[in-house]
Parts: C-alpha cells; structure tokens; sequence
C-alpha cells in the first residue's frame, strides 16, 4: 500500500506542477487579494498593521478554496473517478494523499510566502511569524473540510460556487482561531498557545475524519 | 400598551414571524394541490391510455 | 418507524392525524398568544420582552429541526428508512424559515435593546452560521437532479454539520469573550420570572406543534411527488409506441 500512496502523491505532484493551476497562480490570487484589501481600506499602517493577520487568514482561506475546486474534477472529466473508487487502495487513503499533495503543492507555498506579503501589512516580525506558524498548522484543516466540499459537488454545473457555499460556513472555526493565534499580543494580553493548539486539533480532526466523509460523497458521484 | 415605547418594534417582530409561518403554510399546501392536480391528471390519462392496445 | 416505512400506510397516517394536529396547533398558538400579551412587562426592558416569546422558541426549533435531519440523515445512509429521505428533503426549508424568524426577532430585539439592529454577539452569530448552513443544504438539494444522489448528498453534509456545528458554537462563544467586553443580559433578573415563563413555555410548545405539521404535510407532498414523478414516466414510456417494454419496466420500478 506503501507503494501505491507514494505513486499516487507523485501523480498528483507532478499533475500540479505541471498545470502550474497550483501552486504559482494560488500565489499570485493570494497576492492580488492582500494587494487590493488597502484599496479598499485605505493605507492607513496603523489600522492594516491591526487587521493584518485576519487579511492574510481570509486571502489564504480564498486561495485554498478556489484551487479545491479542482480536487476531483480532472479525475472525474476522464473517467479515472471510477478507477480511484474501485481500486485496491480504499479511497478515504486516496482522499487523503490527494489532500496531502494538494496542500503541498497549493497551500505550502502561501505560507512560505505569508511573511513577504505580511511586511506590505505593516506586521512586525513576531507577528510574522505567528501568522506563519498559524497557517503553517491550520491551512490542513482548510484543505480537509475543502475536499468534503469537493467531493459532494463534483460533476455539478456550477459545482465551485455551491462548493464555496457549503464550505465557508464550516471553515469558521478554523479562520477563528488562526486569526486569533496570529494576532496574539506579544504582552500575553492574547494568549497564542491556546488557539494554536486548538488549530492542531482541528487540523488533526479533520485529517483523521474528512477521508470519510468525501470518500461517501465520491461514491454517490458515480451512480 | 401601544404607547409603550419600542411598540413598533414588538409589532414588526410579531408581523414578520406572521407573515414567514403563513408563507411556509402557504407554501406547503400550495405544493399539496399541485401534486394532487397533477396525480389526478397522470390517473385520467393512464386510464385513457390503457383503452389503446 | 419501521410500520412507517411504507408510504401508503404514512400517507394514511398522515390523513388522519393532520386534523388533530392542526387543531392543537392554533388552539396552542391562540392561548400562547393571549398569554404573550397580557404577561407583565419586563422590569428592565418593558414591552420589549414580549419579541422574546417569539425568539426563544424559533431559537430553540432552528436547533431542533437541525437534530431531526441529522436523524433523518443518519436514517437515509445508515438505517435505509425509505421515508428519511423525504423528511430530510422537507425539514430543510421549515428549518430555515424559523431560523430566519430567530434572526429578525432577535435583531428587532437588539435595536431597542443594545441600540443596533445587529450585534456579533455568540448567539446570533451562531444562528447566522446556521441559517446560512441552512441554505446551502436547499441549495444543494436544488443543485443535484438525481433524487437518491441529492438525498445521500445532503444526508451526509448534515452529518458534517452536525458534528461542525457545536464547534462553530464553541469557537464563536470563545471568539464573543476575546472581542467584547462582556455585556451581561440578565432576562428579569437571575432566574425568568413565573409570568414570563409560562408564555414562553405555551409559545415554545406551540411553534414545536407547528412544525411537527408542516412537517408531517411537506413529507406528504414529497411521497406525492415522487408518485407524480413515476406516473409521468409511464405516461412518457406509454406514449412511446418505439418502446413498449419501457413502459412495463417504469411501471415496476
């Protein structure tokens, strides 16, 4: 099973890459998104320094969101949907790798990115990286709940408007706690530990449960 | 009571609530007739139909 | 449950009941209503208090047709009942026009109360979540054409959101902490004063009824429809002098 897990990684890996839908374009989105938030706020420093954890937070949650659209999409125009669910390795696994590979390759890069875009917020060094840590422990956590949206509208017209509604409402939490972890107040005003232990639950949470959950929805896709 | 203050704000709650239960009831018995207008007319044209070889 | 698995014998139940249901319906509703207007007024907050024999109830259900579609749910994917689907399909839009009510009571509440039509506080944010999860389970019901992918579909995202669900509360109450200073909003005092409850209880009571029969109906009208939708077929196959066997095949199916 091993081997199977690692070809099928190395698929979706190479798939990415060679797309360039991934990893490059999320950037550039995650980049036009924090670009445009002054024009409409207003360049104040001050204020976007103060907002600038939660803008950095929803231009990753949007991000994630529009590249899952594509999750199951590819496989489900040519076909090889019905061989993912039939094959010998159970499919809540292939959900999982493909998460897996789908984070590495589109959610990875925001936030190895997160800190550059955070000096255009006015954001100090530590908040840099506290909202690198936060999006580094709870982006997995978007891509799980992501696939369930993704497998439950795949092969619909229309699927990735649906697929944002049912989504965001669910992701709340997560974007709740990333915000708070990042913002944490370096006096201790705002506690970081608290939610950023609680973004590692989620994401764990979500990790061990969401195969489940879109490996159902999958299934009901074929008949 | 209707002088109390904050009246309109009591009346608009209770209108709103009024008018949402009477459109789900409206909505639901509207639905119930459709489908009975509709059975009725699928018997009808099954029973013409089955006059044909 | 397992005798209501066939629809006839539901729709016959149905008949029979929904009179009754109805009656003890309005009859409730007449005398929670009687009661809801001449309880005293709030010692704090006046005439006001009488929105919250509409809000506490219409609260209360949002929740509670939440948990029968989760049953329902758990119904159409783990337990097979044949009629879970249709009480799924028909709890969502009765779910969201009470949420809908919780919401516009509350906010019309809020304005006299906290001087803003609306406030981020835990509980309407949390009832906003909800509403809006509401609404792309009708939307994904809408979005799907094939009734038993539909049905297993939205089966499984109220099952998602079941277990989301007390997570969203929990982190919109600890998130309602971080952020506002705490405005304690006591109801009369520590404990709801007897006048008011006994509204309150008739109110609740009544709203839960009123459910129990529109919800009753719509399942009706959903095993009607799905008759009207295999009638239709036959008729179609019928007609189809190319494809007789069509016809002897819709008929069994």
């Amino acid at each position: 099973m091993k081997g199977a897990m690692t070809a099928l990684f190395l698929r979706e890996w190479r798939i990415a890459r060679r797309i360039g839908g991934g990893a490059s374009t999320g950037a550039v989105f995650f980049l036009i998104l924090v670009a445009i938030m002054p024009f409409a706020i207003g360049p104040d420093l001050n204020l976007l320094g103060r907002i600038g954890p939660a803008i950095l937070w929803i231009a990753a949650l949007l991000s994630t969101l529009l590249g899952l659209d594509r999750l199951f999409q590819g496989e489900d125009e040519d076909g090889s949907l019905d061989l993912l669910v039939n094959a010998r390795l159970p499919l809540e696994i292939v959900v999982l790798v493909k998460c897996a590979a789908h984070w590495t390759t589109s959610a990875l890069p925001l936030v190895v990115v997160s800190p550059l875009f955070g000096l255009m917020l006015a954001l100090d060094a530590r908040a840099l990286g506290l909202v690198a840590a936060s999006l580094l422990v709870g982006t997995p956590a978007l891509t799980m709940i992501g696939a369930i949206g993704a497998a439950l509208t795949v092969s619909l017209r229309r699927g990735g408007l649906l697929m944002a509604v049912l989504v965001l409402p669910l992701t709340i939490p997560v974007l709740i706690f990333g915000v708070a972890a990042a913002s944490a107040a370096s006096g201790g005003a705002a506690p970081f530990l608290m939610p950023f232990l609680v973004l590692c639950a989620l994401s764990l949470a979500t990790i061990a449960g969401a195969p489940f959950a879109a490996a159902a929805a999958l299934r009901l896709a074929r008949d | 009571m209707i002088q109390a203050p904050h009246f309109g704000f009591v009346a608009a709650a209770y209108a709103i609530a009024a008018l949402v239960i009477f459109g789900m009831i409206a909505a639901v018995l509207a639905d119930y007739r459709a489908q009975i207008r509709a059975l009725r007319r699928l018997e009808q044209a099954r029973g013409r139909g089955e006059g044909k070889p | 449950m397992w005798s209501l698995a066939n629809p006839t014998v539901f729709l016959a139940l149905a008949q029979r009941a929904l009179p009754g249901l109805a009656a003890a319906t309005a009859a409730l509703f007449a005398v929670g209503l009687w009661l809801s207007f001449t309880a005293p007024p709030d010692y704090q907050q006046g005439e006001t208090v009488r929105i919250m024999y509409l809000h506490v109830p219409a609260a209360w259900l949002s929740s509670f047709i939440y948990g029968v579609m989760t049953l329902a749910a758990l119904g159409t994917l783990v337990w097979r009942h044949p009629l879970a689907d249709a009480a799924q399909k028909a709890a969502a839009p009765l779910g969201a026009g009470f949420t809908f009510i919780c919401l516009a009571t509350g906010s019309l509440w809020g304005k006299p109360m906290w001087g803003t039509y609306w406030v981020w506080d835990a509980r309407l944010t949390s009832v906003l979540v909800l509403f809006i999860i509401y609404l792309g389970l009708i939307a994904l019901w809408r979005t799907i054409e094939d009734a038993r992918r539909a049905a297993r579909a939205a089966a499984i995202l109220t099952l998602v959101g079941a277990v989301d669900l007390p997570i969203i509360k929990f982190s919109v109450d600890w998130w309602n902490t971080l952020h506002q200073p705490a405005s304690v909003f006591r109801l009369g005092g520590p404990t709801i004063a007897p006048e008011l409850l006994w509204p309150l209880l008739i109110m609740s009571l009544a709203f839960t009824l009123l459910f129990v029969t529109l919800h009753v109906m719509a399942i009706r009208n959903e095993i009607l429809r799905r008759r009207v939708a295999r009638l239709t077929m036959i008729a179609a196959a019928q007609g189809d002098s190319l494809a007789p066997q069509l016809a002897a095949g819709a008929a069994k199916g």
